[in-house]
């Protein structure tokens, strides 16, 4: 029920900001910012690359405000714009594939576990990089449409149903592409059980 | 239950299970099914596994400076005239520059003047239609002629009719 109530004010908020408001525009902003740069971040593995695409998202979206209309729900159409845009980027080849060094992610502030006794060891924040970067590493490598599925998926949360209209596909073309995904990773990853 | 990892319909229900999003009762309904089909088993114990190695990527906060270089790019857009913003926003000078390219070479075509085949003939192809000027000229054909044509025709169907019935 609060999740249907907070999708209604999604489009009630778009649809004021369609009106001028933009009070709402900037709520929404805080509601969306979040959730739509994790998930560019994932797809592009570059946190900078990620809040330029963003960017673009939320730019689109203010650009689009006086035809909106609310026939689907407002983060479905919020992640399809941040879909396309990241595979586009992709496929134009612009992406750098610059896997942030170990150092650099500590430099972005990527929290450290809270290991049982509170404080990591060196080897065991080494591990953990490691063990991240084959993460990376594996998501990275999966199809783009599968990468997209499993990121919304398993990071956002996202019911099947909602994933599909994201992609522009069937529910059962979802539950595939998740399928292959998880079965690609349980391969990669299995030596990290 | 038809076992989930044979059906793609189906396999939701492992994926939710294993990321503990089911239900108690759906839980259950599973557990039971995991208890006496080893491949199910596994396929949940693997995705759990999975999805733990998952959790390990957390991303890094947003940068702070983020909305203010968004404003900053939605002023720009809103000090650009609207028109240049519908045309180019919209790329409709590509499919525009599509169709004049296709006006004009339609233009071309029809300005043209066709080139007539006033006689050569292709050896490679036979000759269906044969030019006017290079046939002869036909008698034309008298009624009585053609009358004399046909009586010998009827003449030559009866004897021939005749001899057959001799036979």
């Amino acid at each position: 029920m609060m999740a249907v109530a907070a999708l209604e004010r999604d489009a009630e908020l778009m649809l004021r900001v369609r009106d001028g408001d933009s009070t709402s525009f900037s709520l929404l902003l805080e509601r969306h910012r979040g959730p739509v740069i994790r998930f560019l971040y994932r797809m592009v593995q570059n946190q900078a690359l990620a809040e330029d695409l963003a960017q673009e998202v939320f730019l689109r979206v203010y650009k689009s405000r006086a035809t909106y209309e609310p026939t689907a729900k407002f983060s479905t159409w919020l992640f399809r714009i941040a879909t396309h845009l990241a595979l586009n980027r992709m496929r134009d080849g612009k992406h750098e594939k610059g896997h942030e060094s170990l150092s650099t992610a500590s430099e972005n502030g990527q929290a450290a576990h809270q290991y049982s006794d509170g404080m990591p060891t060196i080897e065991q924040d080494l591990v953990r990089q490691a063990r991240l970067a084959e993460v990376r590493a594996a998501i990275g490598a999966l199809p783009e449409k599968q990468k997209a599925a499993v990121l919304m998926h398993k990071y956002q949360e996202m019911e099947y149903s909602q994933i599909a209209a994201v992609l522009e596909c069937s529910e059962s073309a979802v539950k595939s592409l998740l399928f292959r995904a998880y079965e690609t990773l349980r391969i990669r990853l299995s030596h990290m059980a | 239950m038809n076992c989930p990892t044979r059906n793609t319909e189906t396999i939701d229900l492992l994926l939710d299970y294993s990321a503990g999003k089911l239900s108690a009762m759906q839980a259950a309904e599973i557990e039971v099914h995991l208890s006496s089909c080893p491949e199910c088993r596994a396929f949940a114990k693997s995705q759990h596994q999975i999805w733990n190695a998952l959790d390990t990527w957390e991303a890094a906060p947003v940068s702070e400076s983020f909305d203010r270089r968004l404003f900053d790019r939605i002023a720009e857009v809103e000090r650009q005239p609207s028109w240049r913003d519908w045309f180019i926003g919209r790329r409709m000078w590509r499919p525009a520059l599509s169709i004049g390219a296709a006006c004009a070479a339609l233009a071309v075509v029809l300005t043209i003047p066709a080139v007539r085949d006033t006689g050569a003939r292709n050896p490679a192809t036979p000759a269906t239609v044969i030019p006017i000027e290079n046939t002869r000229s036909v008698d034309p054909i008298e009624p009585e002629q053609l009358e004399r044509a046909l009586d010998d025709l009827e003449m030559l169907k009866q004897l021939s009719s005749s001899s057959v019935q001799n036979l």
